[in-house]
């Protein structure tokens, strides 16, 4: 799903450069991405996902050279083929909870809001326990819950790849657990390789595949 | 298009106070300025027609403007008056037709105005409902007093006093709403119309009394050849009847009695030319040009408009700038909102999109305000615009 | 054919002459067409008692509408009309009103300024005061008292003429294409109306100042116009006297010993009795306010002027 060869990038305005020699996640992987404050671990999912284009060297995602397509291509690829959770959410408050969940429908021509999608996005609300609330604003929200609004947000587009950036990095332990339980069920049930960046060393067991940004390129099974 | 009209339009609904606030200096920044000139434009467009149907006005020598808005708009101005004999004289030259117009008091806020039955035909009213004047005691209504008064024909109406708490002053005369006229969209809408002598009556100058002839000694303190003087139980009739009419009478000359002002009709132009030149000279009277008069109001407005245009599109304009400004802010704010967008692989354009139509959507409802408000200041502010000016005078 | 220079002059003077007329008629027309419209309004005259609807009718072209609103059997003076009644008259082209406060009702009805001509106005310098003035009722007028101002002004025969002056200077003003008709109305009218002011100052001159009585308070132009020495009293010809009636006749009559009380229509045999016995003959001189049931105003005043004749032995008695 994920490849990295021999990538270079470096921020226009200097002061940090990443060197990747070699990363490959399968398809189906649920991999995590540590590393310490400043290693580049946004910056990887940027590069992933095509928000950055790197200098130098190959980065493929999902079978496509993501560092070879315009910006508009990356854009389009992005939406099409990757999901999004964040970790301080970024949920749009003037939106209700399924609004929220459409969002993606909402910025791309390329997608089409439909009553299909629309039942995709309601199913998806249920299986992750949001039916009713729906109609709620993010504001009326826990925090467990604004999460699973997030990871549904992620999942409407049914992308082939989520990438998550220390998505429970706001949750106290067990919702936490909670919500991570849930993306990887989600993940899981949908054949969808994860990506997530985290600080949290207590979860690295869970995963299948580590990516340490510290030993640049390195990885661990 | 439709989901950034979505997006934005579900972001001002959050923010709705934010957007109100907005939206409504912007329809004022849009709409004073056009409103203002639209309204002052048709104020003076109606005052310069109403002055320009009158051709002549004759009056006591002193302010033209302040006999002008008395006679014509009925706006109380404390003119001092002219006489009955100044009104027949006009007739006696045989050049022109004179009408008499009384004010100075109102009825239940509206103002009275005695005049004669020429004044109908003249300024071209017609009875709506009901008839003109036929006897002392009779009021026609104008459409807009009958409206708010909600009366109509075979109802009565109070003159209000003159002083509220003269205890010798006058007491209000019970007129008979006899008629209602078609609207005329103009001063005369707000008045009440009487008899030039039962404006009198009202004013205290003419009454009626039971007849003393046969009064009982109640009512007589002394009575002496054909001389009966009466005591205070004497009624006065606060009303005018077919029953009582014949008992109301004015003590002295008729030809004495104060009018306001005479509207003069010359029979043509050449009357109204000879009319002017006896007047030219006149110590105590005048005869004025309405329309010279309002023209001249008018240019006053025109300029004072001027002045006021040139404040209001500077703040105007300073509306525009906090518009503007309060609009970058708010994108700064969102900042996170727009990286997030970008993230998701929103493009730079469709990002715009949803931004440009929040402008369009606020502007939009501002001009949708605007127009409403115009639409609605011309029909009615208007008639306020113009008692605000008529009151300035 | 060949046009020559002095025909094409001739034809260029013309049409010059030709638009000049049309310019001044249609500026003649712009300027008259106030009383051009006014001729064509001129559809009605109203009249305010029987005798300038008289006068009216004789100047008056044949087919203007005179109209003399009050009902019969009501006194003119008296006449109290219904606000229906006062609107007709605002619709009136003209209003003849009499003057010296004739008709109180013009005090409180709205009347159209410009169309009302008073037509004794002017006609003396001061109109003829009635001493005293008392409440009484009679027919159905209701109760009522005369005014301070005497107002049968047409009982002096020049006065009506100057007021019939006035109508013709009134109907001239609205009418002046029939200028010529009216005035020519007039000058027959004045004719008479002169005829029988000469009786009666024929007749006056013979009564040489000999009392008179009266019916009612009607007379005083009739007296003063021709030197007549008249005191008034408050009789009704249609009514008997009662006792107090009798006394005050008598009192007057120790005071003012007449022979002859004038009384506006005939008084009943019993009052006529009553009266001959105190030496005092009745005539009849009707004021003819009102639309006499014969004749019009000329033979009633002659019918009048006739009795007086009589009374004074100026002429045999008819």
């Amino acid at each position: 799903m994920i490849s990295l060869r021999n990538v270079q990038f470096e921020y226009p305005q200097g002061g940090f450069c990443l060197d990747v020699a070699e990363l490959a996640v399968p398809s189906g992987t649920r991999a995590a991405a540590i590393g310490p404050s400043g290693s580049g671990k946004t910056t990887l999912l940027n590069l992933i996902s095509g928000i950055e284009r790197s200098s130098l060297g190959e980065v493929t995602t999902a079978g496509v050279r993501v560092d070879g397509l315009s910006t508009a291509a990356r854009r389009s690829f992005r939406i099409t083929t990757i999901g999004f959770v964040f970790q301080e959410f970024l949920l749009l408050e003037y939106l209700d909870v399924l609004e929220n969940i459409l969002y993606p429908y909402r910025l791309h021509t390329e997608l089409r809001l439909d009553t299909s999608v629309r039942a995709r996005a309601r199913e998806l609300a249920s299986d992750l326990g949001l039916a009713r609330l729906l109609d709620r604003s993010p504001s009326e929200l826990s925090q467990g819950e604004r999460q699973r609004v997030a990871i549904a947000r992620a999942l409407v587009t049914a992308p082939k790849l989520i990438l998550a950036d220390e998505p429970t990095g706001n949750l106290d332990p067990a919702t936490k657990q909670q919500a991570l339980d849930l993306l990887f069920e989600q993940c899981e049930a949908r054949s969808t390789t994860l990506l997530m960046v985290t600080h949290d060393h207590a979860l690295l067991d869970q995963f299948g595949q580590i990516v340490d940004l510290e030993a640049l390129g390195r990885t661990e099974a | 298009m439709r989901d950034s009209i979505y997006l934005a339009w579900r972001y001002l609904r959050h923010h709705r106070t934010k957007t109100l606030l907005l939206v409504l200096s912007l329809s004022v920044f849009l709409g004073l300025p056009l409103i203002m000139r639209a309204m002052s434009r048709a104020t003076q467009e109606s005052l310069l027609s109403r002055a320009e149907a009158t051709p002549l006005l004759l009056g006591k020598k002193g302010s033209s403007l302040d006999l002008v808005v008395e006679a014509l708009y009925f706006q109380l101005k404390g003119t001092e008056p002219i006489t009955e004999a100044d009104v027949d004289a006009i007739h006696a030259t045989g050049l022109a037709l004179g009408i008499p117009v009384r004010t100075g008091l109102t009825a239940r806020g509206f103002p009275l105005v005695g005049t004669s039955v020429d004044y109908f035909p003249f300024r071209e009213l017609r009875i709506a409902d009901g008839r003109g004047l036929a006897m002392m005691g009779d009021c026609i209504l104008g459409a807009a007093a009958a409206e708010a008064l909600g009366l109509g024909p075979s109802d009565s109406l109070l003159t209000s006093p003159s002083t509220l708490f003269d205890l010798a002053g006058v007491y209000p005369l019970k007129l008979h709403v006899v008629g209602v006229l078609e609207p005329s969209y103009g001063p005369d809408d707000g008045a009440v119309f009487v008899d030039l002598r039962t404006a009198w009556v009202a004013e205290g100058m003419g009454h009626g009394h039971q007849d003393l002839g046969s009064a009982g000694p109640d009512v007589v303190l002394k009575r002496n050849e054909g001389i009966v003087i009466a005591n205070a139980k004497l009624v006065q009739y606060n009303e005018i009847t077919e029953s009582n009419v014949d008992s109301f009478h004015f003590h002295g000359d008729a030809s004495s009695y104060p009018v306001t002002a005479a509207i003069v009709v010359p029979h043509d132009e050449k009357s109204g030319v000879l009319l002017r030149g006896r007047f030219v000279d006149a110590e105590t009277r005048q005869l004025v040009r309405p329309a010279r008069v309002v023209d001249s109001l008018n240019k006053q407005i025109f300029r004072f408009e001027r002045v006021l245009e040139i404040v209001v599109w500077t703040v105007g304009l300073a509306t525009a700038v906090m518009f503007v400004l309060v609009m970058v802010l708010s994108w700064r704010l969102r900042a996170e909102e727009l990286r997030t967008m970008t993230r998701l692989g929103c493009s730079r354009w469709k990002a715009a999109q949803i931004m440009g139509s929040e402008i369009v959507m606020m502007v939009g409802a501002s001009v949708l305000i605007a127009a409403v408000f115009g639409i609605v200041m011309t029909q009615y502010g208007e008639t306020w615009l113009q008692n605000l000016i008529l009151r300035g005078a | 054919m060949r046009i020559t220079n002095r025909e094409r002059l001739r034809a260029i003077v013309m049409m010059t002459v030709l638009v000049a007329a049309t310019l001044g008629c249609s500026k003649k027309a712009a300027s008259g067409e106030a009383t051009e419209s006014q001729q064509a309004e001129l559809s009605a005259v109203y009249t305010v008692n029987y005798p300038l609807s008289y006068f009216t009718g004789r100047m008056a072209p044949a087919d203007t509408r005179v109209v003399f609103p009050v009902p019969e059997g009501i006194d003119p003076a008296f006449w109290k009309p219904s606000a229906d009644a006062v609107r007709e008259l605002q619709s009136a082209s003209l209003i003849l009103l009499n003057g010296a406060g004739y008709a109180h009702w013009t005090r409180y009805a709205t009347l159209p300024r410009a169309r009302i001509v008073v037509t004794a106005d002017g006609c003396r310098e001061e109109y003829l005061r009635i001493e005293q003035s008392l409440r009484h009722q009679h027919g159905p007028e209701g109760e009522h008292a005369h005014s301070n101002l005497a107002f049968t002004t047409w009982l002096d025969l020049r006065l009506a003429a100057c007021q019939a002056g006035h109508i013709r200077d009134a109907l001239i003003e609205r009418m002046p294409k029939a200028k010529d008709s009216v005035s020519a109305g007039l000058e027959t009218l004045e004719r008479d109306l002169l005829d029988l002011d000469q009786r009666l100052r024929v007749v006056g001159k013979a009564l040489d100042g000999q009392p008179l009585l009266a019916s009612h308070p009607v007379y005083q132009y009739l007296a003063e116009a021709y030197g007549l020495s008249v005191q008034s009293l408050h009789l009704e010809p249609d009514q008997n006297l009662n006792d107090d009636d009798w006394k005050e006749i008598d009192a007057m009559l120790r005071q003012h010993p007449a022979n002859w009380i004038l009384w506006e229509a005939a008084p009943l045999e019993a009052t006529e009795a009553g009266l001959l016995e105190r030496g005092v003959t009745p005539i009849v001189f009707d004021p003819a306010g009102r639309t006499p049931a014969e004749g019009d105003f000329l033979s009633v005043m002659k019918a009048n002027a006739a009795r007086l004749e009589c009374a004074a032995g100026v002429k045999p008695c008819p």
